[in-house]
């Protein structure tokens, strides 16, 4: 009998060869192993000896994995800057044929969930650095750093340099954006408009305070129309850890010991602090100063200054820059000057380190290449290229003294801010900042409602943080 | 002489035969929800007796992270009765808006299709773009519903600036989305049998006894699956909290599910926050239950043909 093809034998071995397939998609992907390093420069032949073991740099023209370099910078900032740069001469030498890939405005949760899952990428800046480098995510770049030709930590600022170490290891370089943090910006012609003298800066929070007075003005709804100070619009209002906390800085004090991972939250500082920003905060209203932040627009990084909403901030260096990008008639009106202090310790001229660094993950396929092109971005081509597009500077003293004071207005307090300093606020790293800066604001905003006092939210702030750190298994 | 040989079974017989063949057509959807649902769940489970911060493996503790929600955990009390406000005032509120404008719509009324279109379509706006309209809508400073109020003479309100009035603002903006609960209860309205209201009319019942004699209680087993999902849902409400206030003013909407995800992925506690979804897993299946189980007194299952 001559067997024929069913439609029962034709759906069975159909669904077989499907199944199989599906099996076939989700086998695990063999990883190629690495190849010695080609890179040709006399520095990586002497990092081979000691640095951890070199990935692959392929030969022009070859199809490597491409080598993945992510950024929360939009592509309207840095972005644009990385455009200029892959046409430059000397990122073509540099890269060789690997093709590298610039992903920008990423967020942290998308650089948490590619680290845990396995898929990291080979490097990152704009991110919670802290995170990364207390849970032994990152490759220290020690060795690197030795045996480079391109960077020296002499040739950086200290503060900013000290943003990549944690525990006697380095983590990344100082590079892209990462000048000095603090200053007070101001707009001189609502300073002026309120019939103050812009040319003599308040020194003290005092001094602030009288400004504050003065600017602060409200609609016929009482709605606040415009804002003198506002003491919680630091740093755009995210997690101030990620660098000198403008209090630590402008009292004076470390909040926290890398080394004996002990706080120091509840002190008279602190204290005096709150209570001196709460009478800021009460001139306006809390609930009046939320829905002031809530408005479109006002509510981002620097966007009530930029609506000209809000008469000063504490913020950094690349302010007079990036104002100029986004308004011409803001930028001529915009000057900086030193953040306040306590009367007590008026005269201080008090600045912040901060700024950013590149990171390296371990896992990731490109280490060497990596460290390459973040050192790279340290050298004055592409400082060059970010400070003619965004305005922004590294931590290269060298550079710094090239760069033309005058180029945007309020630059020039920065410039020389580095030089005159007198009290230098550290970036302290902590593994719970994240932590810290989500519950501050809630524990400040407590005390600003009236429902708790300075001296209370000081001492539930260290509690809290320390509780935390312990159950995260930091705690010495 | 008779052969003793015995026949041998084959394995694949008819009926085993079709098993397979029926497990293997189900495959692709069997192997989707080991791969996307149980494993997920049953590593969460793992997590959840773990210290687990992402980026490094993972540690067994125990029940550590349990008894911290549960005895150790200052924002917890904030966060569980920020949620319980919420879901005990918002989803009876929500069901009350939703059967009001269905029996409404029941009624015959001109241009009836187009009135149950616009009241339907608030629920089919992906919830970013409502929380960007209500949040302009609401907005003290410059809001539609403010500037109206401006323009008589009337105070500002603070929907969401003002710890007191953002869970009732996010309350409200729930309320206004509930088409699909709406739209099953216009169709059950549609069910209830015509002859039940004549033979009240007949025995000289009012509108207002008829609808709470006969129109409720034949809707009760829809009210009981609209109050199950309504709380579901609202337990694990947010789109909306986070988009709109962020867990603020003054922690007023931080909400369990909003602390869930601050323990996940800013503070990198996924151990605790894994813990934090099982519980609330607990919660809400026991509240099921207890609403099943006393549904026996207050749903009515008659057939239609009674």
């Amino acid at each position: 009998m001559v067997k024929k093809l069913t439609r029962r034998d034709f759906l069975k071995g159909a669904s077989f060869v499907a199944a199989g397939s599906l099996l076939a998609a989700c086998a695990p992907k063999v990883v190629a192993t690495s190849a010695v390093a080609t890179t040709p420069t006399t520095a990586s032949q002497q990092v081979a000896a000691t640095a951890p073991a070199p990935t692959a740099v392929p030969p022009a023209g070859s199809s490597a994995e491409t080598l993945e370099f992510w950024v929360a910078w939009p592509q309207e900032t840095y972005g644009k800057c990385w455009d200029t740069l892959v046409q430059t001469d000397e990122y073509k030498q540099l890269v060789g044929g690997q093709k590298v890939e610039l992903k920008p405005g990423v967020t942290e949760d998308s650089v948490l969930t590619a680290v845990a899952g396995g898929t990291p990428p080979d490097g990152a800046s704009n991110v919670n650095y802290i995170d990364y480098m207390a849970r032994d995510v990152l490759v220290p770049i020690d060795a690197y750093i030795d045996a480079s030709k391109v960077v020296k930590k002499a040739d950086f600022l200290d503060a900013q340099w000290n943003v990549g170490s944690y525990l006697g290891k380095q983590y990344g370089v100082p590079a892209i954006e990462c000048f000095v943090q603090q200053g007070l910006t101001y707009n001189e012609k609502l300073v002026k408009d309120a019939g103050l003298d812009p040319s003599t800066p308040p020194e003290t929070w005092d001094d602030l305070y009288v400004w504050h007075k003065a600017i602060t003005k409200f609609d016929n709804s009482g709605n606040v129309k415009i804002i003198g100070y506002n003491p919680t619009d630091f740093m755009g209002q995210t997690i101030w850890g990620s660098s000198a906390w403008d209090v630590s800085t402008s009292w004076g004090f470390d909040w926290y010991d890398e080394n004996t991972t002990k706080f120091n939250f509840n002190n008279d500082s602190v204290i005096d602090y709150l209570n001196t920003s709460k009478k800021f905060v009460d001139l306006v209203g809390m609930d009046k100063l939320t829905a002031f932040y809530n408005v479109t627009g006002q509510g981002s990084w620097g966007g009530a200054y930029y609506s000209s909403t809000l008469a000063s901030m504490e913020d950094g260096y690349w302010e007079p820059g990036e104002i100029h990008g986004i308004s011409p008639d803001l930028s001529a009106v915009n000057t900086a000057s030193w953040i306040p202090v306590p009367a007590s310790k008026k005269g201080t001229k008090a600045q912040g380190g901060g700024g950013h660094i590149v990171i390296i993950f371990k896992g990731a396929k490109h280490n060497e290449l990596m460290y390459k092109i973040s050192e790279w971005l340290t050298t004055k081509t592409p400082c060059d290229v970010n400070f003619k597009t965004v305005g922004w500077l590294p931590a290269r003293t060298a550079y710094l003294d090239t760069v033309d004071p005058n180029t945007y207005k309020g630059l020039d307090f920065f410039l020389k801010s580095y030089k005159e300093a007198t009290y230098w606020g550290k970036t302290l790293k902590c593994p719970i900042t994240s932590f810290i800066g989500t519950v501050y604001p809630q524990i400040r905003e407590d005390m600003y409602r009236g429902k708790t006092t300075a001296e209370q939210a000081a001492a539930d702030l260290q509690t809290r943080v320390e509780t935390e750190l312990k159950n995260q298994g930091f705690a010495k | 002489m008779n052969s003793t040989y015995s026949k041998r079974r084959p394995f694949w017989t008819g009926e085993r035969r079709n098993f397979a063949l029926g497990m293997l057509f189900l495959s692709p959807w069997l192997i989707g929800f080991l791969i996307w649902t149980v494993y997920p769940l049953l590593s969460s489970l793992y997590y959840s007796f773990t210290f687990y911060d992402l980026l490094r493996p993972p540690h067994w503790i125990g029940l550590s992270n349990y008894s911290e929600i549960l005895t150790n955990d200052p924002d917890m009390r904030t966060t569980v009765a920020n949620t319980l406000f919420y879901v005990g005032l918002g989803v009876p509120i929500n069901l009350v808006a939703a059967f009001s404008m269905a029996t409404l719509l029941n009624t015959k009324i001109f241009a009836r299709s187009a009135f149950r279109a616009v009241f339907f379509l608030p629920s089919i706006i992906p919830a970013v773009v409502i929380a960007m309209v209500w949040g302009f809508l609401l907005n003290t400073q410059y809001g539609a519903i403010n500037a109206t109020l401006t323009a008589f003479g009337l105070p500002v309100i603070p929907f969401l600036s003002k710890p007191d009035l953002a869970k009732p603002s996010i309350m409200l903006i729930n309320m206004w989305g509930q088409g699909t609960t709406m739209v099953i209860f216009l169709a059950t309205l549609q069910d209830v049998p015509r002859t039940l209201y004549e033979a009240a009319t007949v025995d000289g019942a009012n509108a207002f006894q008829k609808y709470f004699n006969i129109t409720i209680p034949m809707c009760t087993p829809v009210i009981l699956y609209n109050l199950v999902m309504g709380l579901i849902y609202s337990f694990q409400d947010f789109t909306m909290p986070w988009l709109l206030t962020g867990g603020g003013p003054d922690r007023a909407t931080l909400f369990y599910s909003l602390y869930l995800y601050q323990n996940a992925f800013i503070f990198l506690r996924m151990g605790k926050a894994s813990a934090m979804a099982w519980l609330m897993f607990v919660v809400i299946v026991a509240l099921t239950i207890a609403l099943f189980r006393s549904s026996a007194r207050w749903v009515y299952y008659g057939s239609s043909n009674d």
